[in-house]
């Protein structure tokens, strides 16, 4: 599989809203949806004069229409790092918990207290009969769970160094003109949230990393080349036409590197050791580390996920089996953090909204444990590439199994 | 069928844009907030001067109406979706000439939708705009540029003094300094037939010939401007379409 890595900078202000049913507020978007890519991508190849949308086949058909189609992920806020590369984004997981009263990740510019991870510590005290109730490493106030998107970068001396990223927003007003009184047309003033071309009253540019996954080596190659032409002009998001949504798009083309078996020997090694550590208060009755290896699926963007035709924000057992074509009656669903919220769209091609959709929120944590680890591994390194549940070419659904973050234990708050 | 490699032609033509203002600028921002003014002006994120593309189309699209009107080309009422094209449920037959018939726009019944010679440049509702118009953004680094603000008062016309309350600030851009502001308009291509149509760009470059000022307080001597248009050829042709709207 190859991936195309996606580096957008704005360069004027991004209308990415989103519309919550019943509501008449648009409210910017902290990211750029999979969905407004893929459609931008889609309607630019379709300008083209020379495009036969009636004949069947080719590359079009190939990215947007077949089974396996190409996998637009969502473009999340990053920066770039020292030497001018654009820096990972990742995203917390909904386990992650900081200070109430000074919250955020540790740094010399800010007195935050630190973000810490409380999934295998929760894990280990409910497996000895323990109560657990993290408090601040620092003052032993009280927390609660922290958010957002953040980069990891080495400073200086070779020290991760963890910076929140987030898109800064603001209200553009706007008003329509009545031709023959030249004044205010009734019912045309309206507000729109952007997100800003810049941060930090312009000393950041704003960036977003983004990928587009597919299995073709030369497709993949002709569709970063497409990306890159120098003619394109690149718009994203609502008011296009009038000033909004101008965006640089560059792609890169790597191949997919997966080490997702270097992730779950990580955390079952910090999963046994912690769990050691907890035996001070006693050693349970039964062991639950017993012949099972764990690993967790960290939902990287919203996922609409479905169980016998029923909307749900659990990915169950048998739902993993059957998604990732594994026979395992042994594998044991621990814990599942997860919520949810309302997606709507609009579909550009059909010129007509998209059904309003239930969706587990990005962030969303479920710790899986099974004895027969091996058999999963190629299944869980498909799973991260091409999402689960619906809607994955669209960026739906994307996941991480076994987050670094959850390594990050109280002591140690980043 | 679609090969991306094989699409190498350049999509849209740019016409590059300037406009340089010779007296001052007012475009106010509203619900602005950090100025003293009552009416601050609008700026980017980074604090750099601009005149918002919305207004720019905006005018554009009053200015091309009023020319096509004038060649007797019949043109809906912007802003209201309602009174826009297509005319749905309407029996405008002004309006149902081949020339507005657009390729591949269909009503649910199958019935051909219209849209006249404005809304196939600008769009409406139903209709993509087939004209991309850049903010224009002041090239001047905002740290150059002092903060303006222009008192005004309304006198009451019986006292001949100051009114009550009435004592306002604009805050507008340096006065006299010929700011350039720079930007492009984008056409689509109209090398196909659902593209932007030919007569566009002269339709567009006559309208901006009428357009002398932008922004607030017009008539007080704020935004007048000059043009300054890059090169763009336009087909004699294109002229020659626009005068067949059955003017009188």
């Amino acid at each position: 599989m190859k991936e195309i890595e996606l580096t957008i900078r704005a360069l004027s202000p991004l209308a990415i809203g989103t519309r919550k049913p019943g509501g008449s507020v648009s409210e910017a978007q902290d990211h750029i949806p999979g969905a407004v890519i893929r459609g931008a991508i889609a309607a630019q190849i379709l300008q083209y004069p020379d495009v036969d949308q009636i004949q069947p086949g080719g590359d079009f058909q190939q990215l947007f229409l077949e089974q396996e189609a190409a996998i637009f992920s969502n473009a999340y806020p990053s920066a770039r790092n020292h030497q001018g590369d654009i820096l990972p984004v990742r995203l917390l997981p909904a386990t992650a918990v900081s200070s109430k009263s000074n919250p955020g990740f540790c740094s010399s510019q800010s007195d935050s207290y630190g973000v810490f991870d409380t999934l295998i510590d929760r894990f280990c005290a409910e497996g000895h009969d323990h109560l657990y109730d993290p408090n601040c490493p620092r003052d032993g106030g009280r927390v609660e769970p922290y958010g957002g998107f953040y980069t990891v970068e080495d400073d200086d001396d070779g020290n991760p160094h963890y910076r929140p990223q987030k898109v800064e927003t603001r209200l553009l007003t706007r008003v329509g003109i009545n031709r023959r009184r030249a004044t205010a047309q009734e019912n045309i003033l309206y507000g729109i949230e952007v997100i800003s071309e810049t941060r930090k009253k312009g000393q950041e540019e704003t960036l977003f990393a983004g990928t587009i996954r597919l299995d073709d080596e030369a497709l993949a190659r002709a569709l970063a080349n497409f990306i890159n032409a120098p003619s394109q002009n690149w718009r994203l998001g609502g008011s296009a036409s009038r000033g909004l949504g101008k965006v640089e798009m560059t792609a890169r083309l790597q191949d997919v590197n997966s080490d997702v078996e270097d992730r779950i020997k990580q955390f079952n090694y910090y999963l046994h050791k912690r769990w050691k550590l907890w035996d001070v208060f006693g050693e349970p009755q039964n062991s639950l580390l017993d012949d099972r290896q764990f690993f967790t699926l960290d939902l990287q963007s919203d996922a609409i996920l479905t169980d016998r035709w029923r909307r749900t924000t659990v990915i169950s057992a048998a739902m993993l089996c059957q998604e990732a074509g594994v026979a395992d009656r042994d594998l044991q669903l621990h814990a599942s953090y997860s919520s949810y919220d309302y997606r709507a769209g609009w579909n550009a091609a059909w010129g007509l909204m998209k059904d309003i959709e239930l969706v587990t929120n990005r962030g969303a944590v479920y710790l899986f444990s099974t004895p027969r680890l091996d058999q999963w591994l190629p299944a869980l390194e498909r799973l991260e590439q091409r999402g689960v549940g619906e809607r994955t070419p669209e960026g739906f659904g994307q996941i991480r199994v076994c987050d670094e973050f959850h390594t990050i234990f109280r002591e140690e708050a980043k | 069928m679609v090969q991306l490699s094989r699409l190498s032609q350049v999509l849209q033509t740019a016409m590059p844009l300037t406009a340089v203002i010779d007296s001052a600028l007012c475009v106010g921002a509203g619900g602005s907030t950090g100025s003293l003014a009552d009416k601050p002006i609008v700026r980017l994120a980074d604090g750099r001067l601009l005149i918002p593309g919305s207004q720019l189309k905006g005018r554009l699209r009053h200015e091309c109406e009023k020319l096509a009107r004038a060649l007797g080309w019949p043109v809906c009422d912007s802003p209201v979706a309602e009174t826009m094209c297509p005319q749905i449920g309407r029996d405008n037959s002004e309006f149902q000439r081949t020339d507005y018939q657009l390729a591949g726009k269909t009503f649910a019944d199958g019935e051909p939708q219209h849209h006249c010679l404005v809304c196939q440049i600008f769009g409406n509702p139903t209709l993509p705009s087939r004209l991309i118009v850049d903010d224009l953004l002041c090239v001047e680094d905002p740290k150059n540029l002092p903060e303006v603000l222009r008192p005004g008062v309304t006198l009451n016309r019986r006292r001949r003094t100051a009114e009550d309350q009435k004592l306002y600030f604009l805050e507008t851009s340096p006065v006299n300094v010929q700011l350039p502001f720079v930007g492009h308009l984008y056409f689509q291509s109209d090398s196909s037939q659902s593209d932007c149509p030919p007569y566009a760009r002269a339709l567009v470059l006559a309208a901006l010939r009428h357009i002398h000022a932008l922004g607030g307080s017009k008539s007080a001597g704020l935004g007048w401007l000059t043009w300054q248009i890059g090169n763009i050829e336009i087909d004699q042709r294109a002229w020659k379409s626009l005068k067949v709207g059955d003017a009188p």
